[in-house]
Formats: C-alpha cells, sequence, structure tokens
C-alpha cells in the first residue's frame, strides 16, 4: 500500500477517525494493529521478521538497563546487533556477498562455487531494523530508558507512517509521544494535510513525470543517447530522487501529524547546499544522523587525529551506499561521497576560511557542489557497474546519437520543483509573506492542487525509490 | 460600545473554543470551519466543484468529449492504430469485432499464418488423429508469459491428438459462437473445446463497446456483436461498419445506439457524474468494487438465457457436423482459492457450474483438479491471477484429457471424481 495510491487514502481515513475515537489506553495498539495491517498489505509473511527484531530488542533494552557488569551489558547489546545486523544481513546481503566472493575467487583462479538463495528483499527492513537497533544502542549508551510498555515499543518500531521507508526516528523522539495523551487539534490536522498533499504532489508530480518521461529510458539504454540528453537525464535523476523520497517522507510525516505525533524532519533544502558536509546536514538528516552517531563516533569520530578522522569518514560514507543497496555501485557512490568530504575538508582547511560568504563566492560552490552530487547519482541509478560506465563515458563523448524529445509535462515538473525549493529556502529567511497569505487564496490553491493531481498523476503512480531500501 | 461589543463576541467564540476541545472529535470536525479554516475552505471548493462537474457539465459538455476522456490516450491511440490496421495484435473484422492478426510474434506467443496458436502447422500431420478444435478466450489461447508449447491446446497434443488453437483476446460466447460456425465449415475437427470464464462468462453476453464493461483494458477499446434475446430467439446486433467505427469520438450518434445495446453503458454514464472527480470517484469506485467483489453485479443472470441458447446452437452444430462438444469452466485465482473474507460470499463460479451441467452440456469444471494438484494457488496463475501459468495450463490439459477419454458417452464430466457424472 503506497502513500500515494487510494487504498492509503481510505485506510489512512479510516485510522483518524477510529483512532481518534478509541479511548486513550487503545489508543497505541489500535496503530500498532492498523501499522501491523499496514505492512501485511506487502506481504504478511514479513510480519514475522517485524516482530522478531521487535521482541529482540524489547528484551534486550531491558536487560542493557538492569544490567550490573559492563562486560553483561555488552553481551546483550551484542546479541541485540546480532540478530538486527543478521537479519538485515540475510535478507539484503547474502547474495552479494555470495556472489562477490565467488567472483574475487574466480578472479585468482581458484574455482569456488556457492549457490545464491532466491531471497525476497522485504519492504523497509533497512529503516525499521535500524530503527529497532538505535533503541539497545541508545540504552547501552546511558541516554535513553528503556520503556515499560512492549506496545509502545513495538508501535515505535512499526508505526506505519516511518515504517517502510522513514524517517527513522529515534526512540527518544517518539517513545517519549506515545506515552503521554495526544490531544486533537485544527493546526495539527492542517499542517498534517497540507504536509501530506504537498508530499503527493511532489512524488506524485514531480518525480514521477520525471522518471517516466527522462529518467527511465534514458538509464535504461545511456548508449544510444547523445551527452545532452545523459547530462539533462542525470540532473532529472537529481530532482526526482529528491522529489520522491522528500515526498514520501513529507507524506509520513503529514500522516503522523493528523495523529498528533510530530516526526523529525528528513530534508532541509538539500540541494541549497554550498558543500558537501552541509549537503549531507540536510540530505536524509535522519539517517546522516544515524550513521553519524553510531558509526562514525563509534569510531572515534575526529578524537583520535585527522587521518583517523578521515578514515573514520570514508568508512561511514562506504557502510551508507551499503545500507542503501547490495551492489557495486552503492558502495562504490558512498566512497565517492567519502572522497568529497576528505576533499571538501582539505580544501576548507586551507582555503575556505579566507573566502567571504559573498554571492560571487557562494555560487562557485553551489555549482560545484551539487554538480559533485549530481555526477554521483549515475552511480546511484545504474542498475550495474558496466551501465555506469557507458553512461559517464557518454557524458563525456557519447556513443548514440538520439537525443530525447522533452516533453512539456517534464518541463512542467522542473519548473515546480523550481518553485518549490526556492519557495522554501525564501519562507525559510522569512516566514512573514507566506504566512500573510488570505486563507481562501491558500485553499482555492490546495482544491485547485488536489483536482491537478488526481488527473494527471494519480493512476500512473509508480513505487518508491526508497522502498526498496 | 462598538468595541465591547466586540470583545464579549470573541470571549463567548473563546469559550465555545475551549467548550468545543473537550468535545468529541467527530463533534468538533464537524465544526471544521472554526477547527481548521484552510482545511474547511479547500473542502468548500472541491465541493463546489463536485456539484458543478456532477450537475452542470453534463449539460453544457458533448458526450464525445466525455467518452474521450474516459478512454484516456493509451486507449484513443490504441483504437486509431486498430482502425488504421496498426494494430500488433488484432485486426478489425466485421462480423467478430476483431480476430488475431496473422504471422505475429511477441516474445513467447506467436500467432501462425492462419491466425492460431499452435506449435505447428494446422491439418500438415501425415497420419490422421483426433483434431480438437481450442476456441475461447485469452484463457484458452494462453498468457503472453507461457510458450505456444505450454498453452493448454499444446499440453493436449500426443500420438492420437492434434489441436488447433484459435482462442482470440477477450472473446465472448457470441463472438466465439459466430467463429465456431466459420471454423466449422472450414475443418473438419472431431472435437471442440469451448472455454468459459468461470462466472465471468455471461457479463460479456450483455456489452458491446468493451470499455464500458472493463476501462482498464486500453490496449483493446473495441466494439464487439452481442445478441439480444427477442421471443425466445437470438437476434444479432452486428458490429458497426469501419466508417461508423471511426465517428465513435466525433459523432454522438454510435453512443446514443450503444445506450440501448449495451447493458454496460451505466458505467460511462457514471463516469461522467462521479467519475472526474476525486471525491466522488474514490466513493464511486469503492461502491463499484464492493459490488464486485461482492458478486452482486445482478447483470450475470440476464445473460443466462443467451449463454444457454448460444451453447444449445454450438451442440446441435456440432452434431450435425459429428463434432464433439466440450466446455471449459475456468476459475481465477480467487476463485480457486478465495481470501478468508471471500469465503462468506456465496460461490457464484459453483452455482454457474451446476446449473450449466443441470442442462445436461458436456462441462468440465476444472476447479477441484487445480485445487488437488497440490501446487501453490499462485503458481498455478500468471500474476495477474486471471490466466494461467504453464503448470495451471498442465493441470487443466490432464483433467481435459480424461472427459475426451470419455466422450461418446454424452455425460457431464467432474475433474474432481475422475467419473462421469450423470
Amino acid at each position: 500500500m503506497n502513500f500515494s495510491s487510494t487504498q492509503y487514502l481510505v485506510f489512512i481515513s479510516a485510522v483518524f477517525l477510529i483512532y481518534w475515537h478509541t479511548r486513550r489506553p487503545y489508543q497505541n495498539l489500535f496503530l500498532l494493529l492498523a501499522s501491523y495491517f499496514f505492512y501485511a498489505c506487502w506481504n504478511g509473511r514479513f510480519l514475522s521478521l517485524i516482530f522478531l527484531v521487535t521482541i529482540v530488542d524489547y528484551l534486550c533494552g531491558a536487560r542493557i538497563h538492569r544490567a550490573r557488569s559492563a562486560a553483561s551489558k555488552k553481551r546483550w547489546l551484542a546479541l541485540s546487533l546480532a540478530v538486527n545486523i543478521g537479519t538485515l544481513g540475510f535478507f539484503k546481503y547474502f547474495n552479494f556477498f555470495v556472489e562477490t566472493f565467488v567472483s574475487a575467487a574466480h578472479s585468482i583462479g581458484w574455482p569456488a562455487s556457492f549457490s545464491t538463495l532466491n531471497i525476497l528483499l522485504p519492504i523497509g527492513i533497512s529503516f525499521y531494523v535500524f530503527r529497532s537497533m538505535s533503541y539497545s544502542l541508545d540504552i547501552y549508551r546511558g541516554t535513553l530508558q528503556p520503556t515499560r510498555s512492549f506496545v509502545d515499543y513495538a508501535l515505535f518500531v512499526s508505526f506505519f507512517p516511518h515504517l517502510a521507508a522513514g524517517p527513522i526516528t529515534r526512540a527518544t523522539e517518539l517513545i517519549p509521544q506515545l506515552e503521554r495523551k495526544r490531544a486533537f487539534s485544527g493546526e495539527d490536522l492542517e499542517a498534517g494535510l497540507t504536509r501530506f498533499l504537498w508530499g503527493f504532489f511532489n512524488k506524485t508530480f514531480i518525480a514521477d513525470t520525471l522518471a517516466f518521461y527522462l529518467v527511465d529510458p534514458v538509464f535504461a539504454a545511456p548508449g544510444k543517447y547523445s551527452s545532452a540528453t545523459l547530462w539533462f537525464a542525470m540532473v532529472g535523476y537529481t530532482l526526482q530522487i529528491y522529489a520522491d523520497f522528500s515526498g514520501y517522507s513529507s507524506m509520513g510525516i503529514g500522516s503522523a501529524r493528523i495523529l498528533g505525533f510530530r516526526l523529525p524532519e528528513n530534508f532541509d533544502l538539500p540541494y541549497m547546499a554550498v558543500n558537501i558536509s552541509e549537503f549531507w546536514r540536510r540530505w536524509h538528516m535522519t539517517m546522516s544522523r544515524f550513521f553519524r552517531d553510531y558509526i562514525y563516533f563509534g569510531l572515534g569520530g575526529n578524537r583520535k587525529g585527522k587521518g583517523r578522522a578521515l578514515f573514520n569518514v570514508a568508512v561511514t560514507t562506504v557502510a551508507s551506499g551499503l545500507w542503501h543497496g547490495a551492489g557495486m555501485t552503492f558502495i562504490l557512490w558512498g566512497a565517492l561521497h567519502g572522497l568529497y568530504i576528505v576533499l571538501y575538508h582539505f580544501w576548507s582547511g586551507r582555503w575556505a576560511r579566507r573566502a567571504e560568504p559573498a554571492l560571487y563566492n557562494l555560487l562557485p560552490a553551489w555549482f560545484f557542489t551539487q554538480a559533485a552530487v549530481c555526477l554521483s547519482r549515475v552511480l546511484f541509478r545504474s542498475a550495474d557497474l558496466s551501465t555506469a560506465s557507458v553512461y559517464f563515458k557518454g557524458l563525456v563523448s557519447s556513443s548514440g546519437m538520439e537525443t530525447m524529445e522533452v516533453p512539456p509535462l517534464v518541463w512542467m515538473a522542473i519548473f515546480f520543483f523550481v518553485i518549490d525549493h526556492v519557495a522554501g529556502w525564501m519562507v525559510q529567511r522569512n516566514p512573514g509573506p507566506a504566512e500573510r497569505i488570505p486563507v481562501s487564496l491558500r485553499a482555492m490553491a490546495y482544491a485547485a492542487m488536489i483536482l491537478f493531481l488526481f488527473h494527471a498523476c494519480l493512476e500512473s503512480a509508480n513505487a518508491f525509490i526508497y522502498f526498496k531500501f | 460600545m462598538h468595541s465591547s461589543t466586540l470583545s464579549s463576541e470573541k470571549a463567548i467564540e473563546e469559550v465555545a473554543i475551549e467548550e468545543m476541545k473537550e468535545a468529541p472529535v467527530w463533534r468538533r470536525l464537524l465544526r471544521l470551519r472554526h477547527l481548521s479554516p484552510v482545511v474547511f475552505h479547500t473542502a468548500l471548493f472541491l465541493l463546489l466543484a463536485h456539484l458543478i462537474v456532477a450537475a452542470v457539465m453534463p449539460l453544457l459538455v458533448s458526450d464525445e468529449i466525455y467518452l474521450s476522456l474516459y478512454l484516456g490516450k493509451d486507449a484513443r491511440e490504441s483504437t486509431k492504430r486498430f482502425l488504421d490496421g496498426k494494430h500488433p495484435f488484432l485486426l478489425y473484422d466485421p462480423i467478430l469485432g476483431w480476430r488475431n492478426r496473422p504471422d505475429v510474434k511477441h516474445d513467447k506467443w506467436i500467432i501462425d499464418e492462419q491466425g492460431a496458436r499452435t506449435t505447428h502447422r494446422v491439418g500438415t500431420s501425415s497420419s490422421r488423429k483426433r483434431y480438437v478444435l481450442f476456441l475461447g478466450d485469452s484463457l484458452i489461447n494462453g498468457s503472453m508469459n507461457v510458450s505456444n508449447a505450454e498453452t493448454l491446446s499444446a499440453y493436449i497434443e500426443d500420438a492420437s491428438t492434434e489441436s488447433i488453437n484459435f482462442a482470440t483476446m477477450l472473446y465472448t460466447l457470441d463472438q466465439i459462437y459466430l467463429d465456431y460456425k466459420e471454423r466449422l465449415g472450414r475443418y473438419k475437427v472431431d472435437v471442440v473445446v469451448v472455454g468459459l470464464p468461470g462466472e465471468e462468462s455471461t457479463p460479456g453476453l450483455l456489452n458491446q463497446y468493451i470499455p464500458f464493461r472493463v476501462r482498464a483494458e486500453n490496449k483493446m477499446p473495441f466494439l464487439k456483436p452481442r445478441f439480444e434475446m427477442r421471443s425466445d430467439a437470438l437476434s444479432m446486433l452486428p458490429v458497426p461498419s469501419l466508417q461508423v467505427y471511426e465517428g465513435l469520438l466525433k459523432t454522438p450518434a454510435l453512443l446514443k445506439t450503444l445506450e440501448k445495446t449495451d447493458a454496460y453503458y451505466g458505467e460511462f454514464s457514471g463516469y461522467k457524474r462521479f467519475g472526474l472527480m476525486p471525491g466522488s470517484n474514490v466513493i464511486y469506485s469503492l461502491y463499484k468494487k464492493i459490488r464486485a467483489e461482492a458478486r452482486l453485479t445482478g447483470e450475470t443472470d440476464e445473460g443466462m438465457p443467451i449463454l444457454k441458447k448460444l451453447i444449445d446452437r454450438m451442440a446441435l452444430q456440432g452434431r450435425e457436423r459429428n463434432a464433439a462438444m466440450v466446455f471449459v469452466a475456468l476459475p481465477d485465482l480467487k476463485t480457486v482459492a478465495p481470501r478468508l473474507w471471500q469465503r462468506v460470499l456465496p460461490d457464484r463460479y459453483a452455482a454457474r457450474v451446476k446449473e450449466l451441467k443441470g442442462e445436461g452440456y458436456t462441462l468440465l469444471d476444472v476447479r477441484p483438479a487445480l485445487r488437488e494438484s497440490g501446487l501453490p494457488p499462485e503458481e498455478l496463475f500468471d500474476a495477474d491471477g486471471v490466466h494461467y501459468s504453464s503448470a495451471g495450463n498442465r493441470i487443466i490439459a490432464a483433467a481435459l484429457k480424461r472427459v475426451l477419454e470419455h466422450l461418446g458417452e454424452e455425460v457431464c464430466l467432474d475433474s474432481e471424481s475422475k467419473r462421469p457424472l450423470v
């Protein structure tokens, strides 16, 4: 059940009405059952994995908290990590590691032969495993008290607005909200619905239009297109992935808001970033902070010297790449971003501080940052390394001559994307004028947007890109 | 004075708002205007738009424009390709509506020069074998995901049996009957196997324009012939000529005719009022879905007398040419393995089979064979849950072979008991 499907609209409407008419002690239980139903609409069998991760981390969290010795705490944490990483590793990476090992063995002349398994990738596994794992880690680090209520904990792991594709909410952010009484408010209803609508627009119009008319055809056969088309599709994909993922996040945040919950923001206008570090502070923020807090700081951060800090950056970004998918393209994408960050730190240490934050400095900085991000997207989107290689070669000297005829809808999607980004940036700097827009005008715009979406894209909605992670 | 009145009004309003905070949510939602002015006004504008579209627009907008919107871009393009003779799989036919385009290869789906999906050239066998003619829709023709050698007609073949598969996408029994009359005249066949798509076998008999019944079928927005019952006799409503066909999206004449001849015209009328706006569309779609799932469509029984009459005629003409007739009831995935909530609904498939068996037709119900195959139901079907996989076809073929062994006994057979039933 996609957020952009009619079924979801019916589902969330029913959940909203029943939830707010359910007595407080049963509200969380109702949401938990609704969340399991939501997940079971994809594949009910994989609910067992969610149950496993939930039960293990709930018990391990309690045990870590109660353990008196550091060794005992470590043992329970190790169990939690083993189950979480083991589950994720098996379902997401088993075949990749086997194939990589066999291929490496063949390359050194050892005729290794191992069978891969026909393993389905459970939707959202990377998200709920990380979410659940962070609970044990936070208790171990002493930043969180375990919750007594199993239902609250299970709902934290499986809450449907963030279940399938984030945001990767921390226990400290959601469990306190689950434990206290929620009050229905018009403010939440309005903020939630408008946020959902904006996310819906981003996903079903901007992302799907770019995917259908531009990105998918070009990335399917990059060898036959001219350099100009390849550059254009690369930029198109950069816009598509943001509209797709931020659209999903907005729909999740909006859904949670109408139920009285605040989920953390996942994006903060990443394409306005003027350096790569800033980009990562603005892009998929809940994932970035997870990697920063648990891997980068876990490895020692920058406390053990500059060389070690750079190594830690590399490990963190490669792990981030691997988290996105079991493939060499993702690992290289992560490594490339690691290289960007290392280069940026060298550059900023030597020259950047001298630069004034004036427009003539910011514009090139913005341009080079976003160009670097765009180029890395080729690795992220390509089906395999050979496709990526053809694509990169095509960018500099095209073998194909076909130039794609771009339909007006694509230009319209790009136009709305730019408007969204620039308007968001302006509102962030000065929210006053936006707040003064008359209610009737805003309402008319929302109504027009709903009608436009209904006719433009409801029936052609694609699955979300981040579901497969 | 004026400012004190205003402030007291404001105070009253604030008290009312405070009181409302304690009220149940449904009561607060009824006062949406105070709760959230933006949501209230958005809903108001949308409601206004819905009213205009449902009540005013049909008076101003022509049916041809509505039809164009109803069909959508893909169906309009498919219509044009079909009328220009450029449809990849099908050709216009003045009697049948459409027929297979000869010599087509699309991945595993291969149609020979005669328009048949067969593994070899029909009638080239040196020794005289038993010829089995297969007629029906895509369930008999076979999914595009199975090869010609994995179709039901191919699996039936052995040293003594040869098959000819002329089944065509989306054919209903009226078209099958017209096709059958022509085929029997051209081929010397021993057995004719006709596929009946389970409980779906009658709705199509009341339909002339495919999109009215199945809007999603945007690759085949075609017109078909149909029969009406007049004074207990069948009367044919033919396929319009190509010239009339071409005017469908331009002039109202054909639409006016279809309003009288197509029992599913109501779907189009419903679309005009409820399909163009999101709220009414969701409610209307939900209503239709529940009605379809609950199998309360109501129109199936109207088609039953036509179905029986057509089967009678086919059986009679088969006897005249010494060809045995076997009808095969073909269930879909949800009929073979209904979900928990579907099990509480009446089993209309079983009722249909029982009714036809009661008429004494040679009817094979393949559902028991599929259920007892030991394979998970999903493996018997394509991903669409309607067409059969290679495994599904093999199981149906085995059940059909058992029936063919008993031919001549003039009995109904049930694949479950593997013995003739009287």
